[in-house]
């Protein structure tokens, strides 16, 4: 298969303007960082990563039933197609029903039709985790400092998860819908989440990560310095 | 805007220079490597790497659980209980040409440069023969977990440890260069 040489480009150019603006950033910060201190931010970042990771990957279920009803309110508010609702159908693999209601045509539905799809949002919680553990590893001055970018994390976490599941639960409709209107012979429009599906998937949650972890390390130097 | 425009003059603010420069040699020495490792063909490179590579890991699978008897079959681990296949994406190239870069572009004195790459060899294959023997164990005791290791858990251990590796080498070439060491 030919590589995409137009999306490789534009993506080196992505990684290119992120890594010298970190380094624009943090430069002074990095290159005055003494060896105990490396050895802490590694040794932290590794540590709460994996922690989390497994937190999340075992939490999935607990996680997904506390937020359930914040799942199907901003499921029901980035698309106006379909009316849904949210259930757990497997605690022990977190998987969830999403039940769903056609408010319009959507061909080959008409309105009124009734479907239902699974949906497993165990990755989602796991790639939370880089968030939490990049904020513990920052290296900072007080217990204070470390204690505010600990709780900042959950905030932060929780945009990050808003910012994925209502959309990818609604691009994997999308394309059950896409697929049947093909086989019907019709042609089912672009949907308007559809280039922030793309964007996240295609490596745009590192960069989401990477903003948000700036904006709380930022915020904390303003409070703490 | 003139003022924050002007910080983007190089001759009188060589650290922006910098800041925009090293991810740029970084960002081209990165994509030859891969380049140069692509245009390598499958034959070439089972002939020179991914033959003794893959009988290494199945010796050590080997040493662990001799009651498996694995066996190699072109580019597979095979046993009564796994199957894993090891492909270009699963050799490590992609951390050992993300070290090499940086260490490059990081510009030491040409010792520690080859020393640096040579670690980074040794600490990659290291840690990659780690992941294909852990890999091949999960496979078999929990899929599920096999594929979090495989997706998500071996590749971010590799690149913060990969990571880790290249901020100590470079604090210690900053030393040597700055005479402290």
């Amino acid at each position: 298969m030919e590589p995409d040489y137009l999306a490789m480009m534009i993506r080196l150019l992505l990684i290119w303007f992120i890594l010298s603006c970190l380094l624009l950033l943090y430069r002074k910060y990095f290159f005055s960082i003494n060896k105990t201190r490396l050895l802490g931010i590694f040794s932290r970042l590794i540590a709460s990563w994996l922690s989390l990771f497994f937190l999340y990957t075992y939490l999935s279920a607990t996680i997904s039933t506390a937020l359930m009803p914040i799942f199907t309110y901003s499921l029901n508010y980035v698309q106006s197609e379909y009316s849904a609702t949210l259930s757990l159908i497997d605690a022990s693999n977190s998987t969830l029903q999403i039940g769903i209601t056609t408010l319009k045509d959507i061909p080959p539905f008409i309105p009124g039709i009734s479907y239902y799809q699974f949906f497993n949002p165990t990755s989602i919680f796991q790639g939370l985790s880089l968030v939490s553990a990049l904020l513990i590893a920052w290296p900072v001055d007080t217990l204070k400092a470390r204690f505010f970018l600990f709780l900042t994390s959950f905030p932060l976490s929780f945009i990050l998860l808003m910012l994925n599941i209502p959309f990818q639960i609604a691009s994997s409709f999308d394309s059950t819908f896409s697929k049947l209107a093909r086989i019907n012979d019709l042609i089912r429009p672009e949907q308007i989440y559809q280039p922030w599906v793309l964007f996240i998937a295609n490596g745009g949650n590192y960069i989401l990560v990477i903003i948000l972890v700036v904006f709380a390390t930022q915020l904390q130097k303003r409070l703490f310095s | 805007m003139p003022s924050f425009l002007s910080k983007f003059n190089f001759r009188t603010h060589p650290a922006t220079a910098t800041s925009i420069l090293l991810p740029l040699y970084f960002l081209i020495l990165y994509t030859l490597l891969d380049y140069g490792y692509r245009a390598l063909s499958d034959e070439t490179l089972r002939l020179y790497y991914h033959d003794f590579f893959i009988a290494f890991c199945a010796f050590i699978i080997d040493i662990i659980a001799p009651e498996d008897t694995v066996k190699v079959i072109q580019n597979s681990i095979i046993s009564a209980k796994a199957n894993l296949a090891i492909v270009r994406t699963c050799d490590g190239s992609t951390s050992f040409f993300l070290l090499t870069s940086a260490i490059l572009v990081f510009r030491s004195t040409l010792k520690l440069t080859l020393l640096g790459i040579f670690l980074a060899l040794i600490l990659v294959l290291f840690l990659n023969t780690i992941r294909i023997v852990s890999l091949f164990f999960l496979m078999d005791l929990n899929h599920s977990w096999f594929s979090y290791v495989h997706i998500t858990v071996a590749p971010f251990l590799l690149l913060s440890l990969s990571s880790a590796y290249f901020a100590f080498w470079a604090y210690f070439a900053n030393e040597v260069k700055q005479g402290g060491a």
